[in-house]
């Protein structure tokens, strides 16, 4: 018994070993390859610094323009910076430049971190805001966070929203490169090998017709998210501070939307109370139409176009 | 607490340390160190459901034990005990599982006669693992009954054996004649066990977020939203529904296993790579293989021997039981009923057909040609993806819906480029591996025998999973089952 006993407890030790050797052995090789890897990323973002169609990269470490454009795809899809550049500058005699920053999915902490960095560079003359009616309704989507890890440690910005929205383990995966870059360095990658000149100043060209449609109405009975309408607040804040001229805009939708909502009231309220100039497109008849939209939550560029044009010319109306 | 999440590796770290060093000369310490941790990863999970957990576990205890003494001394009332256990088990499954359905089905037939019901808030909340801890209960109490199996007398062995934290949400399902005698010797470390879970619970966790993860993305936007997509896109989601539906309870089942294999125990294998199955009855003997053969022996089994005055018809009639029963125990829903209708369809043509099948291949030894084989795996393959089309779908009217927008519109298909760059590479690396282990080719990455070849993949795949799999991923679609 004594003697099975000293067997299974000298095997045990070789066991133990072994199985540790092999464990640090694979813990070493993913450290190097993590080390590499945030290397050559940092290598590939420094390049890519000088590509406007390299997204987020570019907007928080390289754009400088004096009218930007916040929002999500919508907003990617809908305004095209060359026209409302070449409205105004030929009305003003101004030689500004502009830039759409939209982004998939994003929300305030997203354009929160491209204001701040933006201005860290130029303060710009005009932003325009683009928001959904239910943006500040149902809770901030934390999934989109994720494009801006990458950033975490080259943008304070980014390390303040990220810390602040992101839970203690997130905190301490984000120390690792490979979690950072996790999917996001395909998008670095490839736009460093195929450099493409696609999205002229951010702007996202959709074509096709949605055909098959119905306008629906679109009913958000939710009650406005506190953390959503803080965000909104700060973002103002961040403006006004900086004497940049805050115009909010509302895209249309190949959707009935519902004035009603507590989410698009209080957008409202919000632009009356700070008299921040608003305009609303989300039910304009001229422009909810089939063949105007790439599908039901982005225009094509012929709806771009006319959706720019009308933007524009509200713009030259309050400046 | 999903086997997916860090907090896991570190409840799992907690558990397996004590159990191999303190723990490791005495069965009953390492049975009681294993029962407390199952019941705090259950509790976990549902708190609220401990209690049931617990009295379930004393009432079939006490019938196994009532049931092993009546067997020779009393036969009747061993057997009136055994119905007892199955009528006890099936009802409390029915009750958290099926009730709430037939209450609110009822309903809706009396409103449809003008009557009205205050039913339609009616709900149950069900124990998550219900359909996997219940089973193992009923088998206790059968195999008890059929003599195959002693019932154990240590109340701690047994509740390990219901409770065992890797199998208890999603299996797969143990057999009690198989898993209390491992847990009736003292388990010690051991490189072997521990490199071999290990392995296994790499590759099952690149089969969940490398694919099954990424999948989901392109699945749930198309399915989800299948009126605002083309009948390319519907078909494209459907085909890949199958390979994350396979890839995700795979890769739980591969967790699991693994997990279980380090503490020391084996546990049934749940799948055999079934997208190459040549019919669909040989992919029933592949997928979900402990649910299966549990339907079989005690279900199957049974109702072939009850049915045998029938002959053949008998046989179809089993056959076709035992399918809906499948399709049935996945969730109170006609989409599931329809499902294993299905199936049960397809296999009752199989059985018929068979014996001109066999002669036919024979005559023209068809068998192993490849021209013969891969259009039948083919086939089958997209007669699964069509069932899982009905599993998938909400309700019936749904599931309809999608089959007629899969008959016209063929344009081009709405592309999602995480999935297609993340998600395809990774399916074709499957496809290779499930090719080369089917025909037992000489390359084996993980299992080489060369260390340093192990070692080197399993690096490659740690490098996938953290750099190309979804580390933001969700449950585990059979959690809901």
């Amino acid at each position: 018994m004594e003697d099975s006993l000293y067997i299974s407890n000298s095997n045990m030790k070789k066991s133990s070993t072994k199985i540790l050797i092999c464990f640090i052995t694979i813990l070493l090789c993913l450290y190097c390859f993590d080390c590499i890897l945030g290397y050559v990323m940092r290598y590939i973002s420094q390049r890519n610094l000088e590509k406007e169609h390299c997204g987020l990269n570019y907007c928080l470490n390289a754009a400088t323009a004096d009218i930007i454009i916040l929002g999500s795809s919508s907003a990617r899809a809908n305004y095209i910076p060359q026209l409302i550049g070449d409205s105004i500058n030929s009305h003003l005699g101004t030689k500004y430049s502009v830039y759409n920053t939209g982004n998939t999915y994003q929300d305030f902490p997203y354009f929160y971190c491209e204001m701040k960095s933006l201005m860290d560079r130029k303060i710009p003359k005009i932003v325009i805001l683009d928001l959904q009616p239910w943006t500040l309704s149902g809770p901030t989507n934390m999934s989109a966070l994720k494009f801006m890890r990458p950033y975490y440690n080259t943008n304070s910005h980014v390390k303040e929203v990220l810390d602040d929205n992101e839970t203690f383990l997130h905190r301490v995966l984000m120390n690792f490169e490979m979690y950072k870059y996790n999917e996001e360095f395909f998008d670095l990658l490839s736009s460093y090998l195929y450099p493409t000149t696609k999205y002229p100043m951010g702007f996202w060209a959709l074509d096709g017709e949605e055909k098959d449609y119905e306008i629906i109405p679109e009913n958000d009975n939710r009650e406005v998210n506190p953390l959503s309408k803080q965000e909104f607040e700060k973002t103002i804040q961040i403006a006004h501070n900086n004497n940049v001229k805050l115009f909010v805009s509302i895209s249309p939708y190949l959707r009935y939307i519902d004035r009603n909502s507590p989410a698009y009231k209080e957008i409202v309220n919000m632009c009356k109370k700070y008299n921040i100039p608003f305009f609303d497109y989300s039910n304009d008849l001229e422009l909810v139409k089939g063949e105007l939209f790439h599908d039901t939550m982005h225009l094509n560029k012929k709806g771009a176009t006319i959706l720019t044009k009308k933007v524009s010319s509200e713009l030259l109306k309050s400046l | 607490m999903v086997v997916n999440s860090i907090i896991f590796w570190l409840f799992f770290a907690v558990v397996s340390i004590p159990y191999f060093v303190f723990f490791r000369k005495s069965c009953r310490g390492q049975n009681l160190w294993l029962l407390l941790a199952s019941y705090f990863f259950y509790g976990w999970a549902d708190w609220k459901m401990i209690p049931l957990l617990i009295i379930i576990t004393i009432v079939f205890y006490w019938l196994g034990l009532q049931i092993e003494k009546n067997n020779v001394s009393n036969p009747k009332r061993a057997s009136h005990l055994t119905t007892l256990g199955v009528v006890l088990g099936v009802g409390v499954l029915f009750y958290f599982k099926y009730l709430g359905f037939f209450v609110q089905e009822f309903a809706h037939l009396f409103e449809s006669f003008g009557l009205k019901t205050n039913l339609s808030t009616f709900s149950i909340i069900m124990p998550i693992g219900i359909s996997f801890f219940t089973f193992k209960l009923i088998s206790y109490v059968i195999e008890t009954h059929r003599q195959n199996i002693q019932p154990t007398k240590d109340f701690v062995l047994f509740s390990t054996f219901i409770a065992f934290f890797p199998t208890i949400l999603s299996g797969p399902i143990d057999r009690p004649g198989e898993f209390i005698p491992q847990l009736s010797q003292s388990r010690t470390f051991n490189y072997d066990n521990v490199a071999e879970g290990a392995r296994r619970i790499i590759w099952g966790l690149f089969l969940k977020v490398c694919i099954a993860d990424r999948l989901f993305g392109y699945t749930s936007a198309i399915l989800d939203n299948y009126t605002h997509h083309n009948a390319t896109s519907i078909l494209i989601a459907s085909l890949l529904y199958s390979i994350e539906m396979y890839t995700d309870f795979s890769g739980y089942s591969e967790m699991a296993i693994g997990v279980s294999q380090i503490l020391g125990l084996k546990v049934r294998e749940n799948f055999l790579r079934p997208f190459l199955s040549q019919n669909n009855s040989e992919y029933w003997r592949r997928w979900h293989m402990s649910l299966t053969t549990w339907i079989t022996d005690y279900i199957y089994m049974p109702l072939n021997v009850r049915f045998r005055d029938y002959g053949q018809y008998g046989m179809y009639l089993a056959i076709f039981i035992n399918l809906v029963v499948i399709g049935a125990w996945h969730g109170a829903n006609w989409t599931f009923v329809l499902f294993g209708a299905y199936h049960g369809l397809i296999l009752v043509i199989i059985a018929a057909t068979e014996k001109r099948r066999r002669k036919f291949e024979k005559k023209y030894s068809l068998k192993k040609k490849a021209y013969y084989k891969y259009p039948r795996m083919l086939l089958t393959f997209f007669l699964v993806t069509l069932g899982l089309i009905i599993f998938r779908a909400n309700n019936l009217s749904e599931c309809f819906d999608i089959i007629h927008r899969l008959t016209y519109d063929y344009s081009f298909p709405f592309t999602n480029k995480t999935t297609f760059v993340f998600g395809l590479p990774f399916i074709l690396l499957l496809i290779f591996k499930e090719f080369k282990d089917e025909n037992k080719y000489n390359i084996h990455f993980l299992h080489s025998k060369k260390l340093s070849v192990r070692l080197i993949s399993i690096f490659l795949l740690l490098i996938c999973v953290f750099l190309c799999g979804n580390l933001d991923g969700g449950q585990f679609i059979y959690f809901q089952f």
